[in-house]
């Protein structure tokens, strides 16, 4: 009955996704001089406009490309008059790689601290974990990518005579490989296709391009992770059921392993889930910063042509991937949740 | 913490804005700073011809010293085409805060008011509410404003006003919009039932007239909480539309669009163009996200927010 629910749920938030994103795209405007360019008689707009089937009505428009979007058609590029699921397919990859590097650091610098502002929250660590927060809320995360562009690609080539010049720690800000040649795709990781094709060199080149873009994301989406895992484990640790593990007289490691941590775990998962998803549409400013070839600067490609399609598209894949995420991390919560079975 | 003793009830927004709170003093001085150069932003070209600052007019670019690093004539360098850094980041303070200032309100306001109605009805309309909400915001905000602009883009419908602003105003409030619905919506949905609600209803009051006067007051603490963070989001959004060219056109100034002009520079080494507009966004984002946490502690643990 649960599961029915949220499927129905989930169709209909999918449906409305798609409407909302349409009419935003649609509702207004022709974008015919952008694939015509403006020097062309009025018969020609108006025979490539019927030839788009945008003097039809707008309902029957909605149709035409929801029926398609059902056979996974998001409709052409109106310039390369490449077909968008195909350039969407082929850059998913990359921005679905740098966010999940970018969940990686986090978990490494914002779940540690946040555990350890739970259990002592007047601590040094409490303290830098919270200045952290405070630092990746206010910083714009373009600005910050293009600091560390600055510190640490630019400024070590310029440490005079005695010192340097040093070789710079990081690459310039120009995508996954900077011009090496990709390796063949299989997952569309460049890490994992260049390990599985055997070279460790560019494996190790992939991962040396992505650091600074998912540090720099990390860095402002992490905050919300650290403050949820802070109240999670602060929450857990008292309540009464730690209270009695202590009163059997199980140790502190035993208790904080086996009671408070494992309690704390499913809303900083969640959190991290949705963090994921949001962060596929949401790291568009910093792939536009480092020149990262995803779906964020498709997007802004598209735009500054008035490829509507393509910018429709892109809000309706990052959209729905966050919808189906949050659906199983529901489902999944549910699973394990004895309580919400109720 | 501080306490404030019952019986001497001051207004939510003096207790805010005053009052000793160890800690938030610089966050908050810092604030009024920023508030101090959004009102004289315009006028600093005049103020400085009185105070010995070295202020230029912020859109005269002087061909003969381009992108010149910072000195005692251009405190924070010029840009590519001579444009004096200082001066335009303090003019641009007035166009982000106003920008977010009436986005917020606007869609903020609107979504306040749907939730109240929404908690006040319950039923089919409180659903809709949701799921609306969670339509809304399962758009990434960046994407949901360059779908705006590509929607926008073409038309012609704000008359005199500027084109581009108008269309981040909106962006602005499509955002808010979701996120007061559902708090105001969360603070008084427990207050359905409650003696005041009922008596409303009996002294014959409209509905509109009970959602109005009676029901939304009881969530404006976390309003105003929640005012103050959405405001410095909106600073980020404005900024980041504008940094991929979205909203506010160079050469007017503005923080995004003028970080985007040093983005090109940056690896070249010309740091100040980009650097100096970034620290004002930072600047303004942490004291704004200051007194979010001060309205919080301020509410106190009576508030129930999620």
């Amino acid at each position: 009955m649960f599961l029915v629910n949220r499927v129905a749920i989930l169709a209909v938030v999918l449906f409305a996704v798609v409407v909302i994103g349409f009419a935003i795209t649609r509702s207004t405007g022709t974008p015919l001089y952008a694939s015509l360019g403006v020097a062309v008689s009025e018969e020609i707009i108006q025979q490539r406009a019927e030839e788009m089937g945008l003097n039809d009505p707008i309902v029957v428009q909605f149709w035409t490309y929801f029926t398609a979007l059902a056979r996974g058609d998001l409709g052409s590029s109106r310039i390369s008059y490449i077909p968008v699921a195909e350039d969407i397919a082929l850059k998913l990859p990359a921005t679905a790689e740098m966010v999940f590097f970018t969940l990686v650091f986090s978990f490494v610098w914002a779940i540690p601290l946040g555990v350890r502002a739970g259990l002592r929250p007047e601590g040094k660590l409490a303290k830098l974990g919270e200045g952290m927060a405070q630092f990746g809320v206010s910083v714009p995360a373009f600005w910050l990518g293009l600091l560390f562009v600055f510190l640490l690609y630019f400024l070590p080539q310029r440490i005079p005579e005695p010192l340097g010049p040093l070789p710079s720690l990081f690459p310039p800000p120009l995508g996954r490989l900077g011009g090496a040649t990709p390796p063949d795709m299989v997952t569309g990781f460049y890490t994992v296709d260049a390990l599985l094709a055997g070279d460790i060199r560019l494996a190790w080149q992939s991962l040396w391009h992505l650091i600074l873009p998912a540090l720099t994301l990390s860095l402002t989406s992490g905050p919300p992770l650290f403050r949820v895992t802070r109240s999670a484990v602060s929450e857990a640790l008292s309540s009464p059921f730690v209270e009695a593990a202590y009163s059997y007289g199980l140790g502190r490691r035993t208790v904080l392993i086996r009671d408070v941590l494992r309690n704390a775990s499913p809303p900083v998962l969640n959190l991290a889930a949705m963090t994921f998803g949001y962060l596929i549409g949401g790291g568009v400013l910093v792939e536009v910063v480092f020149s990262w070839p995803g779906i964020g600067s498709y997007a802004v490609w598209a735009m500054n042509n008035s490829d509507y399609d393509a910018v429709l598209g892109v809000v309706i894949v990052a959209a729905v991937i966050y919808v189906i995420l949050y659906f199983i991390v529901d489902l999944i919560q549910f699973a394990m949740d004895p309580r919400l079975r109720d | 913490m501080t306490t404030i003793a019952p019986h001497r009830e001051r207004s939510l927004f003096a207790r805010v804005f005053t009052g000793p709170a160890a800690g938030i003093t610089i966050r908050r001085s810092l604030f009024f700073f920023m508030l101090f150069l959004a009102v004289i932003g315009p006028w600093i070209e005049s103020i400085g011809q009185w105070i010995p600052i070295p202020v230029y007019d912020p859109l005269r670019p002087d061909p003969f010293n381009p992108v010149s690093p910072p000195s005692a004539e251009h405190w924070f360098g010029t840009d590519t085409l001579g444009l004096d850094i200082f001066t335009r980041v303090i003019v641009a303070t007035r166009v982000d805060f106003t920008l977010a200032l009436i986005g917020v309100t606007l869609g903020g306001g609107l979504g306040c008011l749907a939730g109240a109605w929404a908690a006040y009805r319950r039923g089919w309309v409180d659903t809709v509410a949701l799921r609306f909400v969670e339509v809304v915001q399962s758009f990434p905000v960046l994407l949901l404003g360059l779908a705006l602009f590509a929607a926008l883009g073409p038309l012609d419908i704000f008359g005199p006003v500027d084109h581009g602003m108008a269309v981040l105003v909106i962006a602005i409030a499509m955002v808010n919009f979701p996120l007061y619905l559902r708090q105001v919506r969360s603070v008084l949905l427990p207050l359905t039932e409650a003696e005041f609600v009922q008596a409303a209803k009996c002294a014959g009051l409209g509905a509109w007239g009970i959602v109005w006067n009676h029901f939304l007051p009881n969530a404006r603490g976390q309003i105003l909480a929640l005012f103050a963070l959405t405001c410095a989001y909106a600073i980020q959004i404005i900024a980041g539309l504008s940094f991929i060219g979205l909203g506010i056109e160079p050469p007017n100034p503005e923080w995004g669009s003028m970080i985007k002009t040093g983005a090109t520079l940056i690896v070249q080494g010309h740091w100040w163009v980009s650097v100096f507009p970034g620290a004002a966004i930072v600047l303004s984002v942490y004291s704004l996200t200051g007194f979010s946490v001060r309205s919080e502690t301020v509410i106190g643990p009576g508030g129930t927010s999620t």
